[in-house]
C-alpha cells in the first residue's frame, strides 16, 4: 500500500515535471512579464537610423546614444516596419493598439446620414468633457468600445497599467496634469527666471510628467505590468520645420527619455522580465531642401470649376488667423461657396461636400449623393411657377425616376435601420434603470476606475440616444421620398426640407455618379429632349471629379523635385458586383476592388482574393478608360508599363527577379508583394490602399436577436463614414488648409511616410535577441500579436488565451515578428 | 538662365561657373527623402538651383591684441576688380595670453556698420513724429565702432533698465511739458531701434556665417553662445540667462525662426498662386530664403484686367486695376518658362517668354506674417505699416500721456486692438520689421547673383522706408564699415586703447574675488550715482590674475557639469566622458568656490552614473566645494541605502574630513555627521 502510494506520487511528480518542461518549450518561454511601450508619433524608421549612425563631433558617440545603446546594441529592430493603410495617426494607432484591420480610417470621419463628426484628435474638448463629467474616453476609444474591439492596455487591469494621454486614451488622470504643472516651475529662482525667459513649454507638461512617473514607478511599483508613454513632439516639429537641426533637438529629447526609462528599468527588480518597445504610427515625408506645398481642396470644391460646393471640414481654415478659432468646441466648420449653382446662401442647411485633410498628404472627400442633388434641383425648379406645361410634367417624371431607381436600396435601408434602431432603443431602455443604480462619482467605496466604468456605460447610452434620434431624422426623409407621389410633385405639394435631409450626404456615390456628378442646373435651366422627356445631358451641369482633380496644376513651379501637379492620384472602391462580367475568371477577385485614377490612360485596378492558404493575394491590373454608365462598368486592360499609378514597374527598388512583365501579370500573395515592393517609392501602397478602402467586418458571427441587430448597426455606422474619394498628394504636396505645414507631411503611401519604427529590447529572461536588425518587412498588424505572443497571451495561431478571449480579444490577423522568438 | 535686362555678363558667367562646379561635385546624387528628383521633374534645360552653402562668401581673420586677447573679424569676400573684402563684424576674445581654452572669454562684439550718430542725426532723432532719415554720417572720424553687446555681461534691455525707465517716465516725465517729453521719448526710441537693428544685423550675419562651410575661427559653441546672447537682448531677463541654458536658447530660437520662415514662405506662395502672381524666394549664401519677391507678368495684366484681387497678407494694391502697371517704365525682367511653368534657359525649344514686373519684396523671418519691405509701386506702403505701431505708441505716450498702467479703459482698448490686429495677421501694429530690414541689407551686400540694377532699386527703396534718422544709407555704410574697422584695428594696436580697456575690464572682473555681495552692490550704486564716471576696480597683481585664471576655468567647468547634469540619463552612454572627467578633476582640485547649483549637478551625475571614476570624482568635487549644499548632497548620498556601501562610506569620510577642516555645513548635517562618527 505504502509502495503503491509512493509510486503514484512519483508518477504525479514525473507528469508534473513533464508538463512544466513542455510549458517551458512553448512560445511563452520568453518571459516577458512587463511591457514599457514608448509611442512616438510620426517617427520614421529611416530617419532614426540616419541619426543613430551620425557621430557626435564631441563625444564620438551616436547623436542618439540611447537608441543606439538600448535598441541597436541590446535589442532587436525592424527597419522595414510599415504602416498598413494610410500613414495617419488616427487609423495607424488604432491598428497598432487593437491588432485588427482598420476600422477607423481617418483622423476625422463623418457619418453621411447625420453628419456626426468623429474627431479622433479632439484632445482639448476631451479634457474639458472629462472635467465636466461628460465624457470618459477619447472618441477613438468610444468607437472601438461600440464595436467591441479592446485595446492592448485593456489586457491589463486598472491597477496593473499606467497609460499616458494619447489618441486612444481610456480615462484620464488629473494627477498627471497637476504634477506636471507643478514640475514646470523649477524651485531654484535662477532656473525659474531662465525658464520664464525661454518660455514655459506647456505642450510638454504632461509628456515630461509621464516620463517622471514611469521612471519612478518602474522601480517603486513592481505590481504594474504595462506602461505606455506617448510623445507627439517629433511629429509636431516635423510638420513645421524641415531642417535636421530642429528635428534633432526633438529626437535628442526622446533619446534621453529612452535612456532614463532604460536606466530606471535596469535598476528595478523586474528588469529581467521587462521588454521596452519603441513604436511609431507612421513615417514622415520631408526634405531639408524642400518646403512642402499646400493645395486648397476646399477652395477648389467651392469654386465654379469644382462644383460650387458648400464644404464642411472639422478644422478651421487658416486657424491661426481667425478670431473664431479661439473657441475650440465648434463641431463643424462650414465654408460656403459664392459659386453654388443652386444652393446659394444655404451652407448652413445643405452642405454638399465633406473634406478631411488631416495628415495632409491625402484627403478623403464625401460628396452628397448625386441623385439627391438631382432631386433637390428638380424640386427647386418645380417650386417655380414659370416651370409649367410639358416641362413641369417632364421634371416631375424625372423626380419619380430618381426615386424609382433608388427605391429598393432606400427601402432596404429604411427597413433594416428601423429594425436596428428598435433594437438599440430596447438596449437603451434596458440600460437606463441599471445606470440609475450606479455611482458616477468616486467615493470611499467606489474607486475612480469603477466610477469611470459607470460613467462610460452612461455615456454609451447617451450617445446611443443621440444616434437614434439623428438616424431617425434621416430615415424620415427616406420615408417621405418613398411615399412621394407624382401628382403632389406636379402640384408643388411638398416641402424640400421634408424630402431632402438637411446636413446629410445620403448614400455613397457610385463611380459613374462621380464621373458624371451633377452640381447644378445649366444656365438655361431644364431642357426637354426630342421625345418630350427631360434632357438630363442638357439640363444639368456635371463634373468628372477624377479628371478635375488630376488636372489640377499650379503656376509657381519653383522647387526642384516638386512638380506643378499637386494631386498624384485618386482612389475609390469598386464593388465586387460591378466587376462581374468584366474580367476573365482567373482575374476575378473575391472582394471589392480598388480603382486608382492617374489619368484617362493611367489607371489601375487592385484586385484581391483569399489565397489557397488563406493569405490575401493581389493582382495589379493596369487599365484605361474605366467608366460606369447605367450601372455597367467598362474598361480596357493594358499591358504593364511605366507611368501607371504607384509606379512599381519602373521603380529601381522593386525586388523582382527576372521578367517584371510576367511578374505583374500574375497574382501574388501579400508576403510576395511585400518582399517585392516595400523598398519602392510607394512601398506597401497596394496593400495599404486595399486595407484603407476595403470593408473589414467585425464582431462575432453567432450573435442573435438584438445583439446581432446592434452589431449590424455598428457595421453600418462604420460603412457610413467611408468617403467617396481618397485623394493622394504628389511628392512634397499637402492639402492642409488649417494652416501651413512646410516642414513635411504624411498620410500618403510613399515609403518616407509609411516606414515607421518598431524596436524592442528586454532583460535576460525575455530572451529578446540583442543587436539584431531584422530584414523581413512587417506592418502595423504585426505589432500587437508579437507583444502578446512574447507575453504568452496568444497561441501559435494568434488565437487569444481563454482569459484574453473573455476580455473580447479575437484572433489577430497580423504576422508575428518570428525573428524575436528564440527557439 | 534668366535673361535679365542690364544684367552684367560677368555675373552671368559667374553663376554659370558655380552651377557647373556644383554639377560636377554632384557625382553621386543625394537621396532627399523618399523620392529622388526624377529627370521628368527637372528637365535638363531647367535653371539649376544655386549651391545651398557657399563657403567662399566669408573670410575670417584673427588680430592679436596686446595683453592677451585677439579680435576675430568676419569679412564678406569681394571678388570684383579693385575690391577688397568688406569687414562686417568683429568680436574680442580675451585669452589671458595663454593657450588654455577654458579661461577664454568672448567680450565685445562690434558691427562695423553700427556707428555713433552725427549731431544732425541726433537732433533729427529728437523731433517728434519725424519718421524719416535726414542726413548720412559722412565723416566717420577716428573712433572705433560702438560695442553692440558685451557678451560677458549681456544685460540687454534688462529688468532694471525697464523698471528705471518706467519710474522715470512716471515720476519725472509727467511733470515736464509735451515738448521735452515727446523729444526724449522719440530719441530714446530711435536710439533703441538703432541698436536693435545692429543686433538683428549681427544675428543674421552670424547665422549665415554659422551655416556656411567657411573658416572656423570661432568654435561652434562660441557661435551659438553669441547668437543666443544677441537673441536675449530684447528680453526682460535676457541678461540673467545662465550659461548652461544658452544652448537651449539657441535651439529654441533656431527652431522658431525656421518655423516662421517656412510658414511665411508657404503662406506667401499660396497667396501669390491664388492671385495669379509669380513668387520668387531670394536665397542667402547659406541657402536659406529669408526674402521673397512677387512679380506680375505683362500678359497677366492684360488677361486679368478688372479681376477681383484678394490683398490679405499681400498688402499691396490690386494690380489688375492699376493703370500705373499698364504704363510701367520701371524695372522689368524677361524670363522663359517651359510647359510646366518651370523657369528654363532663354530660348529653350518650346519655352514661353514672359516679361515680369516686380510688385513687392517681403521678409520671411517675421512672426505670423511675411512683412512687406518694398512696394515697387508705392514706397510709402511698407513705411506706413511700420509706422502704424510706432505712431500709435508715440501719440498715446507723448501726446495723450496714456499708459497701460494708467487706466483700465485704455488698457483693455489697447489689448483688444493689439490682439485683433495680431491674430488676424494684419500688417499694421505688428512687431517691428527691423530684423527683416537688417537681413535684407545683408542679402543685398552678400548676394552677388542679384542683378545690380534690381539690387540698386531695392536698396534705394529700402532706404526710403526706414523710419530712423540715426540710420545711414547702405552705400554710406560700406564706407563706414571700412573706416570703423581700420579705427578698431588702430584702437587695438594703441596701448592706451583696447589693451588698456581690456586691463580695466579684468580689474573690474576681479572685484568678485575680493568683495562680498553687499560691497559689490555698493560699488554698483556708486557707479550709477556718478553716472558711470567712477568704477571700482582691483589692482591686477599677479596673484589676482592667477585667481582670475582659476575662476574663469571654474566657470567653464561648472557650465560643463551643469549642462551634463541637465541632460544626462547616464553619462557613460550619452556624454563625452573624457570632457566630463576633466571638469570633475578640476572641480575636485579647485572647486572651492563653485556654486550650489554645481553641487546639486554633481549629486545628479553621481546618481546617473555607474562609472567608478566618475562617481569618485563627483564625491571628491562635493567635498571640495565649500558650501552647505555640497555637504547636503554628500549627506543625502550617505543616507541613501540603495547606494552601494563603499560609496556611502566614502561620503562619510569626506563629511568627517569636511568637519575637521571647518568647511561650511548646516547644523542639521553636522549633527548627522556626528552620528556617523559616533556609530563608527
Amino acid at each position: 500500500m505504502i509502495l503503491r502510494l509512493k509510486f503514484t506520487t512519483f508518477k504525479r511528480s514525473v507528469v508534473t515535471l513533464l508538463l512544466l518542461g513542455l510549458c517551458s518549450l512553448a512560445p511563452s518561454a520568453q518571459q516577458v512579464k512587463r511591457l514599457v511601450i514608448i509611442k512616438v508619433d510620426g517617427l520614421p524608421g529611416y530617419y532614426v537610423d540616419q541619426f543613430v549612425r551620425q557621430r557626435d563631433r564631441d563625444t564620438g558617440k551616436s547623436v542618439l546614444p540611447w537608441i543606439d545603446e538600448v535598441f541597436y546594441k541590446n535589442g532587436t529592430r525592424i527597419p522595414n516596419f510599415y504602416t498598413r493603410g494610410m500613414s495617419l495617426s488616427g487609423p495607424s494607432w488604432g491598428e497598432l493598439d487593437t491588432g485588427q484591420h482598420l476600422q477607423i480610417k481617418g483622423n476625422v470621419e463623418f457619418d453621411r446620414y447625420t453628419l456626426h463628426a468623429y474627431d479622433y484628435l479632439s484632445i482639448l474638448p476631451f479634457y474639458f468633457g472629462y472635467g465636466l463629467n461628460k465624457v470618459v474616453d477619447m472618441p477613438g476609444v468610444e468607437v472601438l468600445d461600440e464595436i467591441k474591439l479592446p485595446l492592448l492596455c485593456d489586457a491589463f487591469t486598472y491597477d496593473q497599467r499606467y497609460t499616458s494621454p494619447q489618441l486612444y486614451q481610456r480615462g484620464f488622470d488629473w494627477a498627471q496634469w497637476g504634477s506636471g504643472a507643478i514640475a514646470m516651475f523649477p524651485k531654484d529662482k535662477n532656473d525659474l527666471i531662465d525658464e520664464w525667459t525661454l518660455g514655459f513649454n506647456f505642450r510638454r507638461m504632461t509628456i515630461e510628467q509621464n516620463e517622471r512617473d514611469i521612471v519612478g514607478k518602474l522601480v517603486k511599483r513592481p505590481d504594474i505590468d504595462y506602461y505606455d508613454y506617448y510623445d507627439p513632439s517629433f511629429d509636431h516639429v516635423s510638420h513645421h520645420n524641415n531642417d535636421p537641426e530642429s528635428r534633432l533637438v526633438a529626437l535628442k529629447e526622446l533619446d534621453r527619455t529612452i535612456g532614463r526609462i532604460w536606466t530606471a528599468d535596469q535598476q528595478s527588480s523586474r528588469a529581467g522580465e521587462t521588454a521596452i518597445v519603441l513604436v511609431s504610427d507612421h513615417g514622415f515625408n520631408s526634405s531639408p531642401k524642400v518646403y512642402s506645398q499646400g493645395f486648397n481642396l476646399v477652395k477648389l470644391l467651392g469654386s465654379a470649376e469644382g462644383g460650387g460646393h458648400h464644404v464642411i471640414t472639422k478644422r478651421r481654415l487658416l486657424l491661426d488667423y481667425a478670431l473664431k478659432s479661439m473657441y475650440p468646441f465648434i463641431d463643424l466648420i462650414r465654408t460656403g461657396s459664392n459659386d453654388s449653382f443652386y444652393l446659394q446662401g444655404q451652407a448652413g442647411e445643405y452642405p454638399t461636400a465633406l473634406v478631411d485633410f488631416d495628415g495632409n498628404e491625402r484627403s478623403s472627400i464625401h460628396l452628397r449623393n448625386a441623385d439627391l442633388n438631382i432631386l433637390h434641383i428638380l424640386l427647386q425648379q418645380l417650386q417655380q411657377k414659370d416651370v409649367k406645361g410639358q416641362l413641369r410634367e417632364a421634371a416631375a417624371d424625372a423626380c419619380v425616376a430618381v426615386v424609382e431607381r433608388n427605391r429598393s436600396q432606400w427601402q432596404q435601408t429604411r427597413d433594416q435601420m428601423t429594425e436596428e434602431l428598435a433594437a438599440l432603443h430596447r438596449w437603451i431602455d434596458r440600460m437606463r434603470p441599471e445606470i440609475a443604480r450606479l455611482s458616477m462619482k468616486k467615493t470611499d467605496t467606489v474607486p475612480s476606475y469603477v466610477a469611470d466604468n459607470n460613467r462610460r456605460l452612461r455615456e454609451q447610452v447617451e450617445r446611443a440616444v443621440a444616434t437614434e434620434k439623428d438616424e431617425r431624422a434621416y430615415l424620415a426623409t427616406l420615408e417621405a421620398l418613398l411615399a412621394l407621389k407624382r401628382v403632389d410633385i406636379i402640384n408643388s405639394k411638398f416641402k424640400i426640407d421634408d424630402l431632402i435631409a438637411k446636413d446629410a450626404m445620403g448614400d455613397e456615390n457610385t463611380v459613374g455618379q462621380l464621373q458624371d456628378y451633377v452640381v447644378g442646373p445649366t444656365p438655361g435651366g431644364l431642357v426637354l429632349d426630342a421625345t418630350g422627356q427631360l434632357d438630363a445631358g442638357k439640363s444639368f451641369r456635371r463634373v468628372n471629379y477624377f479628371q478635375l482633380l488630376i488636372d489640377q496644376r499650379v503656376r509657381n513651379n519653383i522647387q526642384p523635385g516638386v512638380s506643378n501637379r499637386p494631386i498624384d492620384f485618386v482612389a475609390t472602391r469598386v464593388p465586387l458586383a460591378k466587376l462581374k462580367g468584366t474580367l476573365p475568371a482567373e482575374m476575378m477577385p473575391d472582394s471589392d476592388a480598388v480603382w486608382i485614377y492617374g489619368g484617362p490612360q493611367k489607371q489601375v485596378l487592385i484586385l484581391s482574393r483569399s489565397g489557397t492558404n488563406g493569405e490575401e493575394e493581389y493582382l495589379y491590373l493596369p487599365v484605361e478608360n474605366l467608366r460606369e454608365s447605367g450601372g455597367k462598368l467598362t474598361f480596357e486592360t493594358r499591358k504593364i508599363g511605366e507611368g501607371f499609378p504607384l509606379h512599381y514597374f519602373e521603380d529601381a527598388a522593386l525586388n523582382v527577379a527576372g521578367d517584371r512583365t510576367a511578374w505583374f501579370d500574375a497574382w501574388h500573395t501579400e508576403t510576395e508583394w511585400m518582399h517585392a515592393i516595400h523598398k519602392a517609392i510607394y512601398s506597401n501602397g497596394i496593400i495599404g490602399l486595399t486595407e484603407q478602402l476595403d470593408q473589414h467586418p467585425f464582431g462575432d458571427s453567432g450573435l442573435t436577436g438584438d445583439e446581432a441587430l446592434i452589431q449590424r448597426f455598428r457595421q453600418r455606422q462604420r460603412r457610413l463614414t467611408e468617403a467617396d474619394l481618397l485623394i493622394l498628394a504628389s511628392d512634397h504636396w499637402n492639402f492642409d488648409v488649417r494652416g501651413f505645414n512646410p516642414g513635411g507631411n504624411h498620410g500618403s503611401f510613399f515609403r518616407a511616410s509609411t516606414n515607421s519604427t518598431f524596436m524592442i529590447a528586454g532583460g535576460d529572461a525575455t530572451r529578446i535577441p540583442r543587436g539584431l536588425a531584422i530584414t523581413e518587412p512587417y506592418d502595423s498588424l504585426s505589432f500587437m500579436p508579437t507583444l502578446l505572443r512574447l507575453m504568452g497571451r496568444i497561441d501559435d495561431h494568434n488565437d487569444p488565451t481563454p482569459e484574453m478571449y473573455r476580455m473580447g480579444y479575437r484572433r489577430f490577423p497580423g504576422k508575428v515578428v518570428s525573428e524575436v522568438f528564440v527557439p | 538662365m534668366r535673361s535679365i535686362k542690364h544684367r552684367s555678363g560677368l555675373t552671368r558667367v559667374g553663376v554659370c561657373v558655380i552651377t557647373l562646379v556644383f554639377a560636377i561635385l554632384q557625382v553621386e546624387p543625394i537621396r532627399l527623402a523618399a523620392q529622388d528628383v526624377t529627370a521628368a521633374d527637372t528637365p535638363a534645360s531647367t535653371i539649376a538651383p544655386k549651391p545651398a552653402l557657399d563657403g567662399d562668401a566669408f573670410r575670417a581673420e584673427t588680430t592679436p591684441v596686446a595683453g592677451g586677447a585677439e579680435i576675430v573679424t568676419i569679412f564678406s569676400r569681394r571678388t570684383g576688380e579693385n575690391e577688397t573684402d568688406l569687414p562686417l563684424l568683429s568680436v574680442l576674445r580675451d585669452t589671458l595670453g595663454d593657450d588654455i581654452l577654458e579661461n577664454d572669454r568672448l567680450r565685445y562684439l562690434w558691427l562695423h556698420t553700427y556707428t555713433r550718430p552725427t549731431l544732425t542725426q541726433k537732433l533729427s532723432a529728437m523731433v517728434p513724429f519725424l519718421y524719416t532719415r535726414t542726413t548720412n554720417k559722412d565723416k566717420v572720424g577716428s573712433k572705433p565702432p560702438p560695442v553692440v553687446i558685451d557678451l560677458h555681461s549681456a544685460k540687454g534691455g534688462g529688468i532694471w533698465n525697464t523698471l528705471f525707465w518706467a519710474a522715470f517716465k512716471r515720476v519725472l516725465m509727467d511733470e515736464v511739458g509735451f515738448g521735452v517729453k515727446a523729444t526724449t521719448l522719440q530719441y530714446r526710441q530711435n536710439k533703441g531701434d538703432q541698436r536693435r537693428v545692429a543686433v538683428a544685423a549681427a544675428l543674421s550675419l552670424l547665422s549665415v556665417f554659422h551655416a556656411s562651410t567657411g573658416e572656423r575661427v570661432l568654435s561652434d559653441q562660441e557661435l551659438k553662445d553669441m547668437q543666443a546672447r544677441l537673441g536675449l537682448t530684447d528680453k526682460v531677463f535676457g541678461g540673467h540667462m545662465q550659461p548652461e541654458n544658452l544652448g537651449r536658447m539657441y535651439d529654441n530660437d533656431l527652431a522658431k525662426t525656421r518655423d516662421y520662415r517656412g510658414h511665411n514662405w508657404e503662406l506667401l506662395r499660396q497667396m501669390a498662386e491664388r492671385q495669379g502672381l509669380i513668387f520668387e524666394p531670394l536665397e542667402m549664401p547659406d541657402g536659406s530664403a529669408r526674402h521673397a519677391v512677387l512679380w506680375v507678368t505683362e500678359d497677366d495684366l492684360a488677361t486679368n484686367k478688372g479681376k477681383d484681387f484678394e490683398a490679405r497678407f499681400l498688402n499691396i494694391k490690386d494690380p489688375w486695376k492699376d493703370d500705373k502697371l499698364a504704363r510701367w517704365n520701371g524695372y522689368i525682367e524677361t524670363r522663359w518658362y517651359d510647359a510646366d511653368d518651370r523657369e528654363v534657359e532663354p530660348q529653350t525649344p518650346g519655352a514661353t517668354k514672359r516679361t515680369l514686373i516686380p510688385l513687392a519684396l517681403y521678409g520671411l523671418d517675421h512672426p505670423k506674417i511675411p512683412v512687406i519691405l518694398v512696394d515697387f509701386r508705392d514706397n510709402g506702403n511698407p513705411k506706413k505699416r511700420e509706422m502704424s505701431h510706432r505712431a500709435l505708441s508715440d501719440v498715446t505716450n507723448s501726446v495723450l500721456a496714456l499708459s497701460s498702467a494708467g487706466g483700465l479703459p485704455y488698457f483693455f482698448g489697447r489689448y483688444v486692438y493689439d490682439f485683433v490686429t495680431h491674430r488676424r495677421g494684419m500688417d499694421v501694429n505688428q512687431s517691428s520689421r527691423l530684423r527683416s530690414y537688417a537681413q535684407l541689407k545683408l542679402l543685398l551686400s552678400l548676394d552677388e547673383s542679384l542683378d545690380p540694377e534690381f539690387r540698386n532699386e531695392v536698396a534705394h527703396r529700402v532706404e526710403s522706408s526706414t523710419l530712423n534718422p540715426l540710420e545711414n544709407d547702405s552705400d554710406v555704410e560700406e564706407h563706414i564699415a571700412r573706416v570703423q574697422y581700420k579705427n578698431l584695428m588702430d584702437y587695438a594696436a594703441d596701448s592706451n586703447g583696447l589693451p588698456a580697456k581690456l586691463r580695466d575690464d579684468r580689474r573690474q572682473e576681479m572685484v568678485r574675488f575680493e568683495h562680498s555681495t553687499a560691497a559689490k552692490t555698493a560699488f554698483n550704486v556708486g557707479h550709477l550715482l556718478t553716472l558711470g564716471m567712477w568704477t571700482h576696480r582691483e589692482d591686477d597683481t599677479p596673484d589676482m590674475l592667477a585667481q582670475m585664471d582659476v575662476r574663469r576655468q571654474l566657470d567653464y567647468h561648472e557650465r560643463v557639469v551643469r549642462e551634463i547634469a541637465l541632460r544626462t540619463a547616464g553619462p557613460e552612454i550619452d556624454t563625452d566622458v573624457a570632457k566630463l572627467k576633466h571638469s570633475l578633476v578640476f572641480l575636485s582640485a579647485s572647486g572651492d568656490a563653485a556654486a550650489n547649483k554645481t553641487a546639486r549637478a554633481l549629486g545628479q551625475i553621481f546618481a546617473a552614473s555607474s562609472d567608478e571614476d566618475l562617481r569618485s570624482l563627483c564625491l571628491a568635487g562635493l567635498y571640495k566645494i565649500n558650501s552647505m549644499t555640497a555637504k547636503r548632497e554628500l549627506v543625502a548620498i550617505y543616507q541613501n541605502n540603495k547606494v552601494p556601501d563603499h560609496w556611502r562610506d566614502t561620503s562619510a569620510q569626506y563629511l568627517k574630513l569636511a568637519i575637521e577642516k571647518g568647511q561650511r555645513i548646516s547644523k542639521q548635517d553636522a549633527k548627522t555627521v556626528a552620528t556617523i562618527t559616533a556609530s563608527n
